[in-house]
C-alpha cells in the first residue's frame, strides 16, 4: 500500500472517518525512522550508474541519449528544419526539369525532316517558273543570278554625289 | 591640246608587266589597283569603286594617271571588258583659300583630234585586247556634257556614276573618291653612290642585228631609268645588260656603250642598240657585261604587246629591276 499515493492533495475529497485514519497514519509515518544508510551504498549506486550510463559507448549514447530543450529553441529549430525542408524541395523539384533540354534535343531531329521538305518547296518553286530540271541542279536557290557587266552602258548624264559624314547630297 | 591617255597607258602596262608565270592582263591589273592613290597639287585622291542596286564593279579596270602637263589634274579612264567599251573622265582639283575645301571640276577626257584617235585604236587599244580580251573590241566613249564644278570640304566623299544598267535590273557603277591633304613622304638616307644608280636612257630606240634594223624606232619605246635594260630575240634568247658583273649570273664583258650606242658581239651576230639620246649620261666609252640565257622566254601577251608597240618589232623589251634578278646562292666551303 502506497501511503504517499493515498494522502496526495489532488485526490478526491474523503469521508470524516477516513481523515481521522489518515491522520493517524501521518503521526505514525512521522514517528518512523529510516534504517542507516551504510556506505557502501554510495558506492554502489555510482558503480551501477556508471556501468549503465558513462561506460556506455558513443554510438549507443548518441543513439538512445536525449537533450531537452527549451521551447522557444525547439520551435526555432522546427521553423528552421520546415524552411529549410522547403527549399530543399524547390530545389529538387528545378533538377527534375533539367532533363528538359534532352527532350528539346529529340525535338530537333524531329525538326529536320520538316527542313528536307521545305527545300523541296523551293524546287518547286523554281518548277513552276520554267526550270524543269531545277531538282537537278545544285542548289541555285542560295547564288544569286550572276551580274554581266556587258548590261552596263555609260550614263547619260553625270550627277555628283556628295557625302557629308555619310548623307548624300546630289 | 593633245591627249596623253593611251601613251601613257601604253607605258604604264609595260611598267607592270614582268616575266612572270602570271598572265599579262592580271599582271597589269594587280599594277594598276596599287596605283589607286594619287597625288596632285599637295592632295591626295584615292580611288574605288561604288555600286548602287544591282551592280558589281568586279571586272573593271581603273587607270588614274596624273596629267603632266596639268598641274592639279589627274586623267582617270575605266575600261568595261566586258563590253570593250572605255569611258575617260579628267578630275581638277583646285585649293581654295580655306584650306579645308576644295574645288573639284569633272569634265569628260580629251580624246585628241580624229587622226589621234585613229592612231589609238590601231595600237593602245589593240593593246588593251591582248591584255583583257574581248569579243567586242575596245572603244572610246564620250561622257555627257560635265556638270558644274563643286566646292567640297576635304573630308567629303564623291561619287560619279559612270555605268548604268537600265535594263529589267537597275544597277550603277561609279567611282568614289575621298580626298586628303598629300603628306610629304620623309627624305631618303643618304647612300654612296655606286654603278646600280647609273640609269640607261633607251628612248625610241632601233636595233639592229647584223646590219639590219629589227626593230623600227617608236615613241613608245622608252626604257628609262634602270641599271639592267635587255631584250628577248625569238629564236636566240634573253639578253640583259650592266655595267657590272652580276654575283649568281654569268655576265660577260663583252659590249661597249658610246653616245647614243651600245654594241656587243655574241655567238657570231653583232648587235647594235641605238637611242635617240645619249644611253649613259656621262661621256665616255663604257664596258658593258652581257648576260645570255637561251632558255627564257617571255609571256605570249608581252610578245604581242611589243609587236604593238613599235612597227616591224623584233623583240620584247624590258627594264629589269635589280630586285627581278635572282638572289646569288652562298658558296659551297
Amino acid at each position: 500500500m502506497n501511503h504517499l499515493e493515498e494522502n496526495s492533495p489532488d485526490r478526491n475529497p474523503k469521508p470524516a472517518d477516513e481523515v481521522v485514519e489518515d491522520r493517524e497514519m501521518n503521526n505514525l509515518l512521522g514517528e518512523w525512522r529510516p534504517p542507516d544508510i551504510t556506505s557502501s551504498l554510495d558506492q554502489r549506486v555510482l558503480t551501477s550508474y556508471r556501468r549503465q550510463f558513462l561506460h556506455k559507448p558513443l554510438w549507443r549514447r548518441w543513439l538512445t541519449g536525449s537533450i531537452s530543450l527549451p521551447a522557444p529553441v525547439a520551435a526555432a529549430a522546427a521553423l528552421l528544419l520546415c524552411a529549410t525542408s522547403y527549399l530543399a524541395a524547390r530545389k529538387a523539384t528545378s533538377y527534375t526539369l533539367e532533363p528538359a533540354p534532352a527532350i528539346s534535343a529529340v525535338k530537333l531531329v524531329e525538326v529536320s525532316v520538316p527542313v528536307v521538305q521545305q527545300k523541296i518547296v523551293t524546287r518547286v518553286v523554281y518548277k513552276n517558273i520554267g526550270a524543269p530540271k531545277a531538282k537537278e541542279t545544285p542548289a541555285p536557290s542560295s547564288l544569286p543570278p550572276r551580274i554581266d557587266l556587258a548590261d552596263f552602258r555609260p550614263v547619260s548624264d553625270i550627277k555628283i554625289i556628295v557625302s557629308h559624314g555619310g548623307n548624300d547630297e546630289k | 591640246m593633245r591627249n596623253r591617255i593611251y601613251l601613257l597607258l601604253a607605258a604604264l602596262l609595260l611598267c607592270s608587266i614582268r616575266l612572270q608565270a602570271q598572265t599579262a592582263g592580271d599582271q597589269a591589273k594587280d599594277y594598276l589597283a596599287k596605283l589607286n592613290k594619287r597625288q596632285v597639287n599637295g592632295i591626295e585622291v584615292t580611288f574605288s569603286s561604288f555600286t548602287q542596286g544591282r551592280a558589281t564593279a568586279e571586272g573593271i579596270v581603273r587607270m588614274p594617271i596624273p596629267d603632266p602637263d596639268e598641274k592639279n589634274t589627274i586623267t582617270c579612264a575605266l575600261i568595261n571588258p566586258s563590253t570593250g567599251k572605255i569611258i575617260a573622265y579628267e578630275l581638277a582639283i583646285e585649293r581654295l583659300p580655306e584650306p579645308t575645301k576644295l574645288k573639284i571640276t569633272i569634265k569628260p577626257a580629251d580624246y585628241g583630234s580624229i587622226e589621234e584617235i585613229n592612231a589609238v585604236k590601231e595600237k593602245e587599244l589593240k593593246l588593251l585586247e591582248v591584255l583583257w580580251p574581248t569579243k567586242r573590241g575596245y572603244a572610246l566613249t564620250s561622257l555627257p556634257s560635265p556638270p558644274e564644278p563643286i566646292v567640297i570640304n576635304i573630308t567629303d566623299v564623291i561619287k560619279i556614276p559612270l555605268w548604268v544598267n537600265a535594263g529589267t535590273e537597275w544597277g550603277v557603277i561609279g567611282d568614289q573618291l575621298r580626298f586628303a591633304i598629300a603628306k610629304e613622304p620623309p627624305p631618303e638616307p643618304a647612300k654612296d653612290f655606286t654603278l646600280d644608280d647609273v640609269k640607261f636612257k633607251l628612248a625610241g630606240f632601233r636595233l639592229i642585228i647584223n646590219g639590219e634594223v629589227r626593230s623600227g624606232e617608236s615613241k613608245d619605246l622608252d626604257l628609262d631609268g634602270g641599271p639592267l635594260p635587255s631584250f628577248f630575240l625569238p629564236g636566240k634568247g634573253f639578253f640583259l645588260l650592266s655595267l657590272r658583273p652580276r654575283e649568281g649570273l654569268n655576265f660577260q664583258k663583252i659590249g661597249v656603250a658610246e653616245g647614243n650606242k651600245i654594241s656587243f658581239s655574241y655567238d657570231g651576230d653583232k648587235y647594235e642598240w641605238v637611242s635617240r639620246e645619249p644611253i649613259i649620261s656621262q661621256d665616255g666609252r663604257w664596258h658593258i657585261w652581257v648576260f645570255f640565257d637561251p632558255n627564257a622566254k617571255p609571256l605570249p601577251e608581252l610578245v604581242e604587246i611589243s609587236k604593238l608597240l613599235s612597227k616591224g618589232n623584233c623583240c620584247v623589251f624590258y627594264e629589269y629591276k635589280l630586285d627581278d634578278l635572282p638572289k646569288p646562292t652562298p658558296s659551297k666551303k
